[in-house]
């Protein structure tokens, strides 16, 4: 079982990501580790790490969620860099780790990025990546819209939703691309982990997941002292996008409709935040001066 | 540079244009921006509304008769349901606004299809890991003492609060339960 764990984790050190991720002590969760039935175990056998990575993420340790977090990350700036502007990129890093210090998993690495993409969306993977759109920055209103946002994504992060969508898919997605793989199991590890990132990112996560997230997303952005309706705010302003403009497509297609969203808020918010003087935070435009120092 | 100084516009504008909505539910117009202020009167579901500003909960709004109060924003909606075309944008200056943000852009309405889009199903799909734009990102990550002071500076106090509950099926039961 060792050996196996030491191949995996051979395996995930010898990709592109090269030696930045050299010093992090993760393989694929749930290899080497648990499996009684060790009997006829053959490392060459796609079959495996169907078996394997589906029970993987149960016992997935915290360097091996932000292990996986981090090859997410890399293929989401596989699709889109970053915005190049220092400034905005530490503000957002700044604001984020802000809101993710009110919450139960204060010591991720959390790490926020701008992706160079007029459309609007945003995204969390494993471990504590987020990422918004350029776009989605862009038609913010206010600060406290851009806070409920990054803490719709963090919410995520705190849950395990993408980590957990990975353990449901597992067995499906390497059956799919990793049986039609040809030559030895353990490249085609990686790459169906990464395949399934992909397909996850594309189709979105259950829909409760999302509304979990709103509902952690309100509140996160209330303890860090903004106006707790900023996401509400920018969920009523996807109410009236079109579902036609193609720099909402994917967020539409990913995500259930805005007007469900706002109405389960509408049920749970009621008063409770009325008596908080949450801020609605500084215009964009002094925040880049401010970080540009 | 231009794009922010266009946002700021946006808010401005946002504050000076009145944008139309409708109510969602049957809610009371109130005098203030608070659950114990006076009651002007009860809108019926699907009263349109113009709405003049927003504070925190609750928007400000002026009804077809001319009455001026607070609502709580959560039960307004938008005239045309999310996902659907909505009305021409030059209606709606903010709209309107959001056009110019977006280069490319000419209309809102969901059958025109447009030059720019962002990140699709494809890109995703074509996606090779880009593991050197992960350490890039890395390096603008800051740490807790940098997070403190810029709340700070913002005068962003921390408040204790719960989690929400997870809906219960009987949500609307609840809702009368507990009333306002």
């Amino acid at each position: 079982m060792r050996t196996m764990k030491r191949t995996l984790a051979t395996v995930l050190l010898a990709t592109a990501c090269g030696g930045a991720f050299a010093q992090l002590p993760f393989s694929l969760p749930g290899f080497g580790k648990g499996s009684s039935d060790s009997k006829g175990i053959n490392l060459d056998s796609i079959g495996n790490f169907v078996s394997n990575i589906g029970k993987a993420t149960k016992e997935t340790t915290e360097p091996e969620e932000i292990g996986i977090g981090k090859e997410f990350a890399a293929t989401l700036l596989g699709a889109k860099p970053l915005v190049n502007d220092p400034a905005l990129q530490r503000y957002v890093n700044t604001l984020g780790l802000w809101l993710a210090m009110q919450t139960e998993r204060p010591d991720l690495p959390w790490t926020f990025g701008v992706l160079d993409d007029p459309g609007f969306n945003a995204f969390a993977t494993p471990g504590g990546y987020i990422f918004v759109t350029k776009g989605l920055v862009q038609r913010m209103q206010s600060e406290a819209e851009l806070a409920g946002v990054l803490a719709h994504e963090i919410g995520h992060v705190l849950k395990k939703h993408h980590l957990r969508a990975v353990q449901k898919n597992a067995g499906f997605a390497l059956v799919g691309d990793v049986l039609s793989a040809t030559g030895k199991g353990n490249p085609e590890a990686r790459s169906a982990l990464i395949n399934i990132g992909k397909k996850l990112y594309a189709s979105g996560l259950d829909k409760d997941d999302e509304f979990e997230a709103d509902r952690l997303g309100v509140v996160i952005a209330a303890r860090a002292g903004y106006d707790a309706y900023g996401l509400p705010s920018v969920l009523q302003m996807l109410q009236r996008q079109s579902g036609g403009d193609g720099n909402f497509s994917l967020l539409f297609k990913t995500h259930p409709v805005p007007a469900a969203r706002v109405e389960m808020l509408d049920r749970l918010m009621k008063d409770r935040f009325d008596a908080l003087n949450g801020v609605e935070g500084q215009a964009l435009s002094a925040r880049m001066t401010e970080f540009k120092k | 540079m231009k794009r922010w100084i266009l946002m700021l516009t946006g808010l401005l504008a946002g504050a000076a244009w009145a944008e139309s909505a409708l109510t969602s539910r049957s809610t009371e117009l109130q005098s203030q921006p608070q659950s114990d202020s006076a009651v002007i009167t009860t809108l019926t579901e699907n009263t349109k509304v113009e709405v003049i500003a927003r504070k925190g909960a609750w928007s400000q709004v002026k009804t077809a008769t001319g009455q001026t109060g607070w609502v709580r924003m959560l039960s307004l909606k938008s005239e045309v349901s999310g996902q659907q075309a909505p009305a021409a944008s030059s209606s709606n200056p903010v709209g309107a606004l959001g056009n110019l943000l977006t280069a490319g852009r000419t209309s809102n309405t969901g059958t025109v299809t447009t030059g720019v889009r962002g990140l699709s199903e494809e890109d995703l799909q074509n996606a090779q890991a880009n593991p050197a734009e992960v350490e890039k990102m890395q390096r603008f990550s800051v740490d807790k003492n940098a997070a403190q002071s810029f709340a700070q500076r913002s005068k962003l106090s921390p408040a204790k609060v719960d989690y929400l509950p997870e809906p219960t099926a009987a949500g609307n039961t609840q809702r009368n339960a507990e009333g306002g």
